[in-house]
């Protein structure tokens, strides 16, 4: 008698753990790491966008360089700085600053404020899909992709 | 024996009632999120159109003789304070209603007409609290815990931001991917949601700032990214404000002007993006941009919740679903269009094709000609 009521409940128990943990899986995809340096003339870029675009296969994957023009890519389902999945890409760089246009408008709180514009820091051709020059194919394992972007004629 | 089966039973028992409270509590929020669909549509009963992102016709009327024409006061009251008679909020709106009627017939009085970022208006006897201070709780997510504003005067609170499409741009565009326009541009009926109302989201929830510092992806706020897609001066893309998502849900370190910039949700009657829109072109749950230093740039403001695994929805139907973080958000790496015939790298804002976002930028458009049978 009463290893029939352990024998319950443990299975109550079991029941109760099951339950719980569920079928709570991972939603972050496998993915290959892709990292490198940006340069501009040969010195490297901090703070620079960087976004591959995929032409075959792929996920979209994107990242920012730090002060030693070193980036690492992540893709949005993917976990943090681990990269994208296998296929080919076009590269776009970009890096941009805020300028006042001149021109002022005053926002509902009462207070006048700069109306702002972007301009680029690096050749232009670089920051669209269409127009960029650069292509990179990623694979399983690691992957290591320098830039060097230079002014076009 | 029995009191430590008991003492692990009950253990294994909290868990999950906390996890019943939680879904209570995402089940108030769509309940919610489905009374503000059926207030639209009876705005549009009422009204034979849509409520408007900024303009509002209904507001407009009342706009102050001699002002200017950048934004202030009335032009700002989003679609909320135009479906108040509709939430259950009367009062609220007859204040509004009776102070605006004051304004409107006193040349260039600014101090008189209730703006949406001021805690007082001023009256020939004082000031009194705006009725923007009130806290409405069907516009408050349950869930999220900065819902209610600190106490003494300060304004209501908004966990609800209307849906502008899968287009990252300023207000004042008179372009629209989404069911809500310039209404001094744009008027829109449901009759012109081709993609259809069952197809075309209304609104989401997007989590409230804790603070003007606010370190969190889900209710923080990037400011001086500059995204602005206008410019000559390089082509900017979504993907420049998702690459800010560092690990643990916190956003990476700034670089350069960048700064944090925490108003979410901080005012339930403001129609720029901060306090009451949203874009879908990030899938839920990413980092939120904007272009300058204040509430007054646009960009880019994402969904995003507490509820576990996506956020709530309503659709321009009055149905509400719940959206999957996991959705498919088509390539952020482009601006909307790029690559396909017709789109004007000028004027981005131009292009009227499919959503570059895949089926979220799909349920944001209200015109851009795809079927969603995947959702």
């Amino acid at each position: 008698m009463k290893i029939f009521f352990q024998t319950i409940v443990f299975f109550i128990t079991l029941t109760w753990i099951l339950f719980i943990i569920g079928c709570n899986g991972s939603s972050v995809i496998k993915t290959d790491v892709v990292e490198g340096t940006i340069t501009y003339k040969g010195v490297p870029v901090a703070d620079a966008n960087i976004s591959f675009s995929p032409v075959s296969n792929g996920s979209p994957a994107y990242g920012r360089t730090d002060s030693q023009g070193k980036y690492k890519l992540q893709t949005p389902l993917g976990a943090v700085d681990q990269g994208t999945t296998p296929g080919e890409y076009v590269v776009i760089i970009n890096k941009s600053e805020n300028i006042p246009t001149g021109k002022k408008e005053i926002d509902p709180d009462g207070k006048e404020v700069d109306i702002m514009t972007s301009k680029s820091l690096l050749p232009t051709v670089y920051s669209s899909a269409t127009t960029t020059p650069l292509k990179a194919t990623v694979v399983s394992g690691k992957n290591v992709f320098d830039f060097d972007l230079v002014d076009f004629p | 024996m029995v009191i430590a089966i008991i003492g692990v039973l009950i253990a294994l028992l909290l868990p999950a009632v906390q996890a019943a409270r939680e879904a209570a509590r995402r089940m108030q929020c769509s309940n919610q999120l489905k009374q503000l669909g059926i207030a639209v549509h009876n705005f549009h009963d009422a009204n034979k159109r849509l409520p408007c992102l900024i303009k509002d016709p209904k507001w407009m009327s009342y706009k102050r003789l001699g002002t200017s024409t950048t934004l202030d006061g009335t032009d700002v009251y989003n679609y909320i304070c135009s479906c108040l008679p509709f939430l259950e909020q009367q009062s609220i709106f007859a204040e509004l209603n009776s102070q605006c009627q004051v304004c409107a017939s006193v040349t260039y009085d600014r101090a008189r007409c209730p703006e949406p970022g001021k805690t007082t208006v001023l009256t020939d006897s004082g000031t009194i609290d705006s009725p923007f201070c009130a806290k409405i709780a069907s516009l408050l997510c349950p869930s999220d815990p900065n819902r209610n504003a600190p106490e003494g005067r300060t304004l209501g609170r908004n966990s609800y931001h209307g849906n502008r499409g899968d287009l990252m741009g300023p207000r004042t565009w008179s372009e629209t991917r989404g069911p809500l326009s310039d209404g001094s541009q744009v008027l829109q009926e449901l009759a012109q949601i081709t993609d259809g109302t069952s197809n075309t989201l209304w609104a989401s929830e997007s989590c409230i700032s804790e603070s003007a510092g606010d370190t969190k992806i889900l209710s923080g706020v990037i400011n001086n990214t500059p995204l602005d897609q206008r410019s000559g001066s390089g082509s900017h893309t979504p993907s420049e404000c998702a690459n800010m998502k560092g690990i643990s849900g916190d956003f990476k370190p700034l670089s350069g002007s960048q700064a944090f910039y925490g108003n979410k949700g901080w005012r339930w009657a403001d129609s720029r993006y901060v306090y009451s829109i949203f874009q879908t072109i990030l899938p839920p749950n990413s980092p939120t941009c904007l272009t300058g230093g204040g509430d007054g740039d646009d960009y880019y403001v994402g969904a995003s919740s507490y509820h576990k695994g996506g956020v709530n929805t309503v659709l321009c139907d009055g149905s509400v679903r719940f959206i999957s973080e996991t959705i498919n958000a088509g390539d952020p790496t482009k601006r909307s269009g790029e690559g396909q015939t017709g789109f004007n790298s000028a004027n981005p804002q131009k292009w009227g094709g499919p959503s570059t976002y895949g089926v979220w930028g799909a349920i944001g458009s209200s015109n851009g000609k795809e079927s969603n049978g995947s959702l």
